[in-house]
């Protein structure tokens, strides 16, 4: 019982996760001082022995070593996966265990604090003057202009006030980690199951099949090329049509940054080049990965976390007002304190309404 | 280069000149002084730096976010954006003359290092043709600003340690902390959105999300490191010098990426699409 408790609050620790976060980076910084081999060159016996023997002029008889060790493709080897792997498991665990105390401190209303609270509070005021039904509606009336949601309890003696706003932003952090392991989840995912056809070359006029099982075929119609007056390329494009069942079902120009979508499969232009037996081909690149959409909407759900975590922090305060009028406030704030130090010398209007 | 645009550069370069030795004077207690205009000549040249960058683009018919010259430009705009608009949350001057100078070398690299003929505006090529060239390049400018400001500021904590003398002068060690703390929030927001759009832009453009790029991996190299600022944030003992000394190397990193990365890319023998 021992062992998995320590283990679990190791996982799910910040000390491990900077560790973690060292060690990815390291990774990456290691991936980037070796030449990396294309996986389709390592598949290929007769390709991986050119590879390497290219290597050998630079690395000489370290190069087996370097490629026994996984460094020519660091980001697949154990270097990279393990940090990576580890990372994903403790921001999951992280996240997950900060559910319920997240929900809890979303859903606390405490409005009696006790006197020492405002002791010791981290943020403390004192303000004086009038009578008490007035000190609660001047500060009421402030807190809700300053979009506080305000809760009263009034005792004979002592009228307590708790006061909070931005509380569902400490959904921001638990967005993060989430979206943070739903974005990596998607990258690994789609990294088994998308495919890419690197060279695709169409012969003008000549239907051929994408391949990877796909249904459909493509044609390309021709290519045209518009240059600047300093002879750059400008634009240049294709039509394309797609044939499914051997009859034309779509028609598109195909530009750069405007691949032809259909069926998941995305068509892109690279470019032109004369053909081997005269005339012309185009070349295309073929690629389908279905983790885009996901991946996309995971980096959306971080970006909104972090909005919601770095420009909402969830502050609260409380206020006792004593039967003379004397208003003790406190706050506290999950994040910036100072910054809730600030909102609480202002929160009183100045000139002093009641004196 | 256009007249209009290269006299608005030099009059951007002496402005921001005059504003270091403007900031330092403050830093001096000289506020009768010229001390007195630091701000107000750090927005001139701001001004004067934004004017040239319209210019060049309403001439060149595209947004000026192309190649080294134009993004050092754009750099240097978002260090003085991101600065003159924390200032005011400051309620001090003093954090200027660490962190003007920054712009000042990225501006003297721009004027100075990069060769005139590398200055002149080039028609877009076809693969920039996207609206997220755009938004990919304004907020990595904006993201880069807010770093160098995270850096500046933590030089003024670790020399605020370290020199006696300017205590009193600058804010104390966990008002800084506070301060660098939001640059490298809105740097490391922006970080994210940059990453985002250039995943989007290159599904679009090459095919997939994400290429194994240098640059794909400096950025999350970068953006790790900064992962580990605000995680080491939490922890004990990392307030103060511990933090300053992360911002500070991930804006190393920050500035790496863009001028040092095709060196190494050069060295190891790496393949980029996206190295200049």
């Amino acid at each position: 019982m021992r062992i998995p408790t320590t283990l679990w609050n190791w996982l799910t620790s910040i000390r491990l996760a900077v560790i973690l976060l060292i060690a990815f980076g390291l990774a990456l910084f290691l991936g980037l001082l070796f030449p990396s081999m294309a996986p389709e060159v390592a598949a290929n016996a007769v390709e991986r022995g050119h590879w390497l023997a290219t290597a050998r002029a630079r690395y000489g008889p370290l190069t087996n070593a370097l490629f026994t060790l996984g460094l020519f493709d660091v980001y697949h080897s154990a270097w990279f996966r393990v940090p990576l792997v580890l990372l994903i498991l403790s921001t999951a665990a992280a996240a997950f265990n900060r559910v319920r105390p997240t929900w809890r401190a979303i859903n606390l209303t405490q409005v009696w604090m006790p006197d020492s609270f405002f002791d010791r509070a981290p943020d403390r005021e004192l303000i004086r003057g009038g009578s008490r039904a007035q000190a609660l509606n001047v500060l009421r009336a402030s807190l809700v202009r300053r979009r506080y949601r305000v809760v009263v309890e009034e005792e004979p003696e002592i009228i307590h006030l708790y006061a909070d706003r931005y509380r569902f932003a400490r959904l921001g952090s638990l967005a993060t980690h989430a979206g943070i392991v739903l974005l990596l989840v998607a990258v690994l995912i789609g990294g088994t199951i998308s495919w890419r056809e690197q060279h695709l070359v169409l012969v003008p006029g000549q239907a051929r099949a994408v391949g990877h099982g796909v249904s459909f075929q493509v044609r390309a119609e021709g290519f045209e090329m518009d240059r600047y007056p300093n002879g750059s390329p400008r634009d240049y494009r294709s039509d394309v049509t797609v044939l499914d069942g051997g009859q034309p079902v779509l028609r598109r120009t195909v530009r750069p940054n405007e691949p032809l979508q259909y069926g998941g499969v995305n068509l892109y232009l690279l470019h032109a080049e004369p053909g081997p037996r005269g005339g012309y081909q185009v070349i295309f690149s073929a690629a389908h990965d279905p983790s885009f959409g996901p991946a996309v909407a995971a980096a959306v759900l971080v970006l909104l976390g972090l909005v919601l975590s770095f420009y909402f922090p969830h502050q609260r305060v409380w206020a006792r007002i004593e039967p003379d009028g004397t208003i003790r406030l406190a706050g506290k704030s999950n994040r910036n304190r100072i910054d809730l130090g600030e909102e609480l010398k202002n929160l009183w209007p100045s000139p002093n309404p009641i004196l | 280069m256009a007249i209009a645009e290269s006299n608005l550069i030099t009059l951007t370069y002496i402005f921001l000149t005059a504003a270091v030795a403007s900031y330092s004077l403050r830093l001096e207690g000289r506020v009768e002084t010229l001390g007195r205009w630091a701000t107000w000549i750090a927005r001139v040249a701001l001004a004067a730096l934004t004017a040239a960058l319209v210019i060049r683009g309403v001439e060149a018919g595209h947004v000026p976010f192309v190649g080294p010259y134009e993004f050092s430009l754009l750099f240097m705009w978002g260090i003085l954006a991101v600065y003159l608009w924390m200032e005011r949350g400051f309620g001090t001057q003093a954090a200027g003359l660490f962190i003007l100078p920054i712009a000042f070398a990225i501006g003297t690299y721009a004027v100075a290092v990069i060769p005139d003929a590398a200055k002149t505006s080039q028609p877009l090529s076809p693969a920039l043709q996207s609206p997220w060239l755009q938004i990919h390049v304004s907020a990595s400018a904006v993201a880069y600003g807010a770093f160098a400001v995270a850096a500046g500021l933590g030089v003024m904590l670790l020399a605020s340690e370290v020199l006696p003398g300017l205590a009193g002068r600058v804010p104390s060690s966990a008002q800084i902390d506070r301060f660098m703390w939001r640059a490298v929030a809105l740097g490391f927001f922006l970080l994210s959105s940059v990453q985002l759009t250039g995943a989007i832009w290159a599904q679009y453009a090459w095919g997939s999300y994400w290429n194994w790029d240098p640059k794909e991996i400096w950025a999350l190299l970068t953006w790790t490191l900064y992962l580990v600022y605000f995680h080491g944030r939490a922890l004990r003992g990392w307030r103060g010098h511990r933090l300053a000394v992360l911002a500070i190397v991930g804006f190393g990193l920050v500035v790496f990426g863009f001028y040092g990365l095709g060196q190494l890319v050069r060295l190891v023998g790496l393949e980029s699409m996206h190295v200049y």
